[in-house]
């Protein structure tokens, strides 16, 4: 493509790069994109400032708490009953040692209790994520550019659809009748663009005993830059390119 | 835990739920993940709640780290930028761009002694979007540490849709002349 033709899609780069690119643009310029060397080695400098401009904010100190208080969110409380065996040293006499130790032997036999406490635990943050996603979704509707697609499936009863903002970097997948997993697996999401290629939109399971599962879809660029989304069975973990079973998938 | 652990390394650890490691990724990066939550959010409150949404991320989803896609710094400020902007636009407080900080008062309280050399990159970047003409950094500004897409950016500053293009593209263009080409290539 000569260069003269790429004054009205030029003018976009930068901003496309920043995430700042109204969404009835984007898709012009990524059709642009496909098939222009010139434009797209414009876009990877823009894209390599942007990515530098969240290095390029100076440190600040956070607040003296906040390490704490992000502890206690954590789901094993071990770094906090550290302290508090440290201030009974302080108190307790040689003497008292013995029974500080059966005390201990005690605890140790309580391992059992400490692990369904470390299950509930995990539990809490599993649903404070899938809170966190769901709010995220509710956030979505109230976008204005929210389109919400269906996905596409060979997979008997599972039905669904897509929250997305192709303006915006997130997306939420709502699923029903989601299959379970098998132990070591992860269903991934993959972010596919004009020309086929896969990137993770990261990891999710089926939500426990419940009929929806949602998953929140990460991308470093805005959602629009891809032309859909698809989902496979992984090893846990996830891997770099689709490797298992595709699930389902949503084009736009 | 050995001081020099690599980033990776420590994300392995967290992902088997070992708090020793997640806490030297904070002792790391806490201060790189609010300094920029407060640059977007401009407030201390909201800027502590994101950088703990963004460290309890990492956390709940270390798994999720390809250490073969980029660096551990850019995936936890990618969240924390991505969190911030979701949060400023829950809170409606689309602010325009703050000129209460300096760069003088920033950077340079950064020991070159202790400064590595991507650190001097990210200075040096720090330092031309300074240099850019107010009307150019403010558009940057917006666009990308306030979430603002150009045609909100124009109805903001009240300026014409074309004006606002125009100002970023030149914006981006000079420091991909003064920054990216120089530093990078």
């Amino acid at each position: 493509m000569l260069r003269e033709n790429c004054h009205p899609y030029q003018e976009n780069l930068a901003a496309y790069s920043l995430g700042a690119l109204d969404a009835d643009e984007i898709i012009v310029l990524e059709s642009h994109l496909v098939t222009c060397q010139d434009c797209q080695t414009e876009l990877a400098d823009y894209q390599e400032i942007a990515a530098g401009l969240l290095h390029s904010i100076p440190s600040r100190v956070p607040p003296s708490g906040l390490r704490r208080k992000l502890m206690t969110q954590l789901p094993s409380a071990q770094h906090r009953n550290l302290g508090l065996f440290a201030r009974f040293f302080d108190h307790f006499s040689l003497g008292q040692f013995a029974a500080l130790a059966v005390m201990t032997f005690l605890i140790v036999l309580n391992l059992n209790s400490n692990r369904q406490l470390h299950d509930l635990q995990q539990q809490q943050i599993a649903i404070q994520e899938r809170l966190s996603t769901e709010r995220a979704a509710v956030a979505m509707l109230a976008y204005p550019g929210t389109q919400a697609l269906e996905v596409s499936t060979d997979i008997q009863n599972l039905t669904g659809s897509i929250l997305v903002d192709k303006n915006k970097n997130t997306a939420v997948l709502v699923v029903q009748n989601l299959p379970a997993l098998e132990a070591g697996k992860t269903y991934q999401v993959w972010l596919i663009d004009a020309k086929g290629d896969r990137t993770s939109g990261g990891l999710f399971v089926p939500t426990e005993k419940q009929e929806y599962t949602t998953a929140a879809i990460q991308s470093a660029v805005p959602i629009g830059k891809f032309v859909g989304v698809g989902v496979t069975v992984e090893p846990w973990g996830g891997s770099d390119q689709p490797t298992g079973e595709r699930v389902l998938r949503v084009t736009w | 835990m050995p001081i020099q652990a690599s980033d990776t390394e420590l994300v392995q650890k967290v992902v088997n739920s070992d708090e020793g490691a997640f806490l030297a990724l904070y002792d790391r990066f806490a201060s790189r993940v609010y300094g920029l939550t407060l640059r977007i959010l401009g407030d201390s409150m909201l800027a502590e709640e994101v950088t703990q949404d963004t460290f309890l991320k990492l956390w709940s989803r270390a798994r999720q780290f390809l250490p073969g896609h980029g660096e551990l710094a850019a995936w936890l400020l990618t969240i924390a930028h991505r969190t911030a902007l979701d949060r400023l636009r829950l809170e409606k407080r689309r602010l325009p761009a703050s000129n209460a900080l300096s760069s003088e008062e920033e950077w340079m309280t950064i020991p070159d002694e202790a400064s590595t050399n991507a650190d001097a990159r990210w200075r040096s970047l720090y330092f031309a979007v300074q240099a850019l003409p107010m009307e150019q950094r403010q558009v940057v500004d917006l666009a990308y540490y306030k979430g603002l897409s150009q045609s909100e950016i124009s109805a903001v500053l009240g300026w014409p849709l074309g004006t606002v293009k125009t100002r970023l593209r030149t914006a981006m263009q000079a420091l991909r002349r003064q920054w990216l080409d120089e530093t990078v290539k």
